[in-house]
């Protein structure tokens, strides 16, 4: 039962908000920044005044998913903030949603132009990366003969992937099964770790005894396994060839929330207009799993859940490598997925020891100990995905992300 | 907007250090039953001076006492002190305790080639074994300011070590679970077996040091004098006899627990295992007999940079992948 990859690390804090049933959270206003994609702007088809009603599609693109009104409310302004573009809406409750748009024929029917091109119009990007999700689907059709949906939550903060897994096996299989006609795939993997007893037979009561297409596949729990080279890693015991996609190998990997979005796209209809938020950690006062409006500010998001103490820090993203938050200006984006608050570290380094604990636990298999003198192979910079790992177990305190970043900055120059 | 560590597994360098000292006592213990409290002094005398010599050191250049460093520094010390024989007059360690200590003020800014730790009590012991052997000498004709041997002393301080009979071909005569446990004559720390195993042990589950070093050394070492006897005897005891005297556990326990002049990966150490286990008998039988593991744990060291670079990981993604359309 080793389904696992090299290195990684395991901490023992099973999500300070496992259990919660994600609740709706509505804001006064949201501000969506048009530009929250991989790869490019929307462009902005409202006008300051106008009245929009939620999941009116609100910026448009002729390649990239489109944005759809967050809530139902009057846009105050287009606003323009550091070098992004923000559409400002507030909210007003009386103003009905916009009606949905469904396919009503079945899946079987729908041709995978249909799937895509209604994936695009009703939003749906990547859950981590923020990459269109039609464009993936798009690039794996021909190449990909697998499809691996990501049910895991390898951070030990968060939980909400489990509750989506828990709460909506029904509405993942179905998504699964309108991706997987998308690209033309022959097989699907569902990906969950192995600790996971209730989303397990969930899942199998949902799949039936014996289906042809889909599988379960248990994986032992371990950070960062949500990554996607090392969950195909753990899954099919391959490994990515350097500098290629996934799709060249003839896997593809989505992750549950972007499988649920499809799934809402294709047969309610609904465009992508909130988005799963897990708040927690040591000194987050209630934690909790949120549905939050995309464009919702960070800091009401923290403070929902009690907000930021003193002598804490607000991180954004994953807690072994995320960034501190940028709670004055930052807004939820389709690709936020965790606020932690705990507390601010003491910041001592010292000299490496070259204990080499960071190479048995890089998943990338590099050393990080050579960044901090500089005599790295620059190729490596392209594979480090800034997991965190090395400066999690590193003894000596050694900030070794400050440094990659360093790095790659210089060698982008 | 940086991404200092937030979350941490709280290992520190300092437990490094503290766990290579917890293990320094069971050696120590073992050398007061067997030798008296001399043997314990001695090691003290070197440690004292060692630690005093960073201080003064830190002192007068007013640069910040780190005190893992200080663990090491001290350690080192009490290894050399480990090495010596109970008989030697207090200057030895003394002496020694301070050379031990120097390499390890330079200590690493970024450089590749680090001191510190079992490197430089090994260092002082291979390099300078007429000292030692000229301070024993002087010991034996005339002693003004040495204390006389305790007399609980399990052996006669005249008996020959079985390392030293056998650089004359012979092998001892005390059974081999007396060397494994330790009730032979030998240097203060080298001789029980058993007793450093057990630290060897303790090391690798705490995590900090890797089975990979010492398995590949001990066997090794078994390997070559399996093939390659030297004594008088059947080639199965001889192994035993050279695997169970000496320097070798010593060395397996505090050498491969040293980070700082280890190479960094598993390859690495496993190559550094091989390389110290093929010196150490070669020098054994060409040269002095004692000196063997030091000497070859010195020139492995040396060659650290030089395995580090050959014996890095394959990143991810450099293997042959097969199956899947282009």
């Amino acid at each position: 039962m080793a389904n696992s990859f090299f290195g990684g690390i395991k901490i023992n804090k099973t999500g300070l908000s496992h259990g919660k049933a994600p609740e709706i959270y509505t804001p006064a206003a949201v501000a969506i920044n048009i530009a929250q994609q991989a790869g490019g702007e929307t462009v902005p088809c409202i006008k300051e005044g106008d009245t929009v009603r939620k999941g009116q599609v609100i910026a448009e693109s002729d390649r990239l998913a489109f944005l759809h009104a967050p809530v139902s409310g009057k846009v105050v302004r287009l606003l323009e903030k550091d070098e992004s573009h923000y559409i400002v809406i507030k909210s007003d409750h009386t103003l009905p949603e916009a009606d949905p748009v469904p396919f009503t024929q079945p899946i079987s029917e729908i041709t995978p132009e249909q799937i895509t091109e209604k994936i695009r119009r009703m939003g749906v990007v990547g859950t981590y990366s923020g990459f269109p999700t039609h464009i993936k689907i798009i690039a794996s059709r021909g190449k990909a003969f697998c499809l691996v949906i990501n049910c895991v939550q390898s951070d030990p903060y968060g939980s909400f992937v489990r509750e989506i897994v828990k709460e909506y096996p029904e509405k993942l299989v179905m998504g699964a099964r309108i991706i997987a006609r998308g690209i033309g795939v022959k097989q699907v993997i569902f990906a969950l770790e192995s600790n996971e007893r209730r989303s397990y037979s969930a899942l199998m009561r949902v799949i039936g005894e014996k289906d042809p297409l889909i599988s379960v596949s248990r994986l032992t729990p371990k950070y960062p396994l949500g990554e996607e080279r090392n969950l195909l890693c753990a899954v099919i015991k391959k490994e990515v060839p350097a500098g290629r996609a996934t799709y060249d190998i003839g896997y593809t990997v989505f992750s549950a929330e972007t499988v649920l979005r499809v799934f809402e796209a294709c047969a309610e209809g609904k465009p992508v207009t909130d988005k799963y938020i897990t708040v927690s950690g040591e000194r987050c006062a209630s934690p909790a799993n949120l549905i939050a409006p995309i464009g919702t500010s960070l800091r009401a998001v923290a403070e929902k859940c009690g907000g930021v103490p003193e002598k804490a820090i607000c991180l954004y993203g994953s807690a072994v490598n995320g960034k501190e938050a940028d709670l004055e200006n930052g807004c939820v984006s389709k690709s936020t997925s965790q606020l932690i608050i705990t507390d601010i570290k003491p910041e001592k380094t010292e000299e490496c020891i070259r204990c080499g604990k960071c190479i048995l636990h890089c998943p990338m298999h590099l050393a990080p100990h050579t960044f901090i003198t500089g005599d790295h192979n620059p190729a490596w910079q392209k594979l480090c995905d800034m997991c965190g790992c090395c400066q999690y177990v590193c003894p000596s305190g050694i900030k070794l992300l400050d440094i990659i970043s360093q790095c790659k900055k210089e060698a982008q120059q | 907007m940086t991404h200092s560590p937030s979350v941490h597994d709280n290992t520190t360098t300092i437990s490094f250090s503290a766990d290579r000292c917890v293990i320094l006592l069971l050696p120590v213990v073992w050398s007061v039953y067997a030798y008296g409290i001399r043997a314990l002094f001695i090691t003290l005398v070197s440690v004292i001076f060692a630690s005093a010599a960073y201080l003064l050191f830190c002192l007068a250049l007013k640069k910040e006492i780190l005190p893992h460093i200080l663990m090491d520094i001290a350690l080192s010390a009490a290894v050399f002190a480990f090495t010596l024989p109970v008989s030697v007059p207090y200057y030895l360690p003394m002496l020694g305790g301070v050379i031990a200590a120097v390499p390890s003020l330079w200590l690493p800014k970024g450089k590749k080639i680090c001191f510190g730790g079992f490197l430089s009590a090994a260092a002082v012991r291979a390099f300078f074994p007429s000292l030692t052997s000229r301070a024993i000498q002087a010991f034996t004709y005339l002693s003004p300011w040495i204390f006389a041997p305790a007399e609980n002393d399990i052996n006669s301080l005249r008996t020959y070590t079985p390392l030293q009979l056998l650089s004359q071909g012979k092998v001892s005569s005390g059974t081999l679970w007396d060397q494994f446990y330790g009730t032979v004559s030998g240097n203060i720390g080298e001789i029980s077996f058993m007793l450093l195993l057990i630290g060897c042990v303790f090391l690798i589950c705490r995590r900090k040091m890797r089975v990979h070093g010492p398995a590949v050394f001990l066997f090794t070492l078994c390997i070559i004098t399996l093939i390659f006897p030297a004594g008088d005897s059947e080639a199965i005891f001889f192994m035993l006899v050279s695997l169970l005297s000496g320097g070798a556990m010593l060395a397996c326990t505090f050498a491969f627990s040293d980070t700082l002049t280890m190479p960094v990966t598993d390859m690495g150490k496993i190559a550094f295992a091989v390389g110290t286990a093929v010196l150490t008998v070669l020098i054994r039988y060409l040269g002095a007999a004692e000196e063997g593991v030091y000497g070859a744990v010195v020139i492995m060291n040396l060659l650290t940079p030089v395995i580090d670079r050959y014996t890095l990981p394959v990143a991810y993604g450099r293997t042959k992948v097969k199956g899947g359309k282009k």
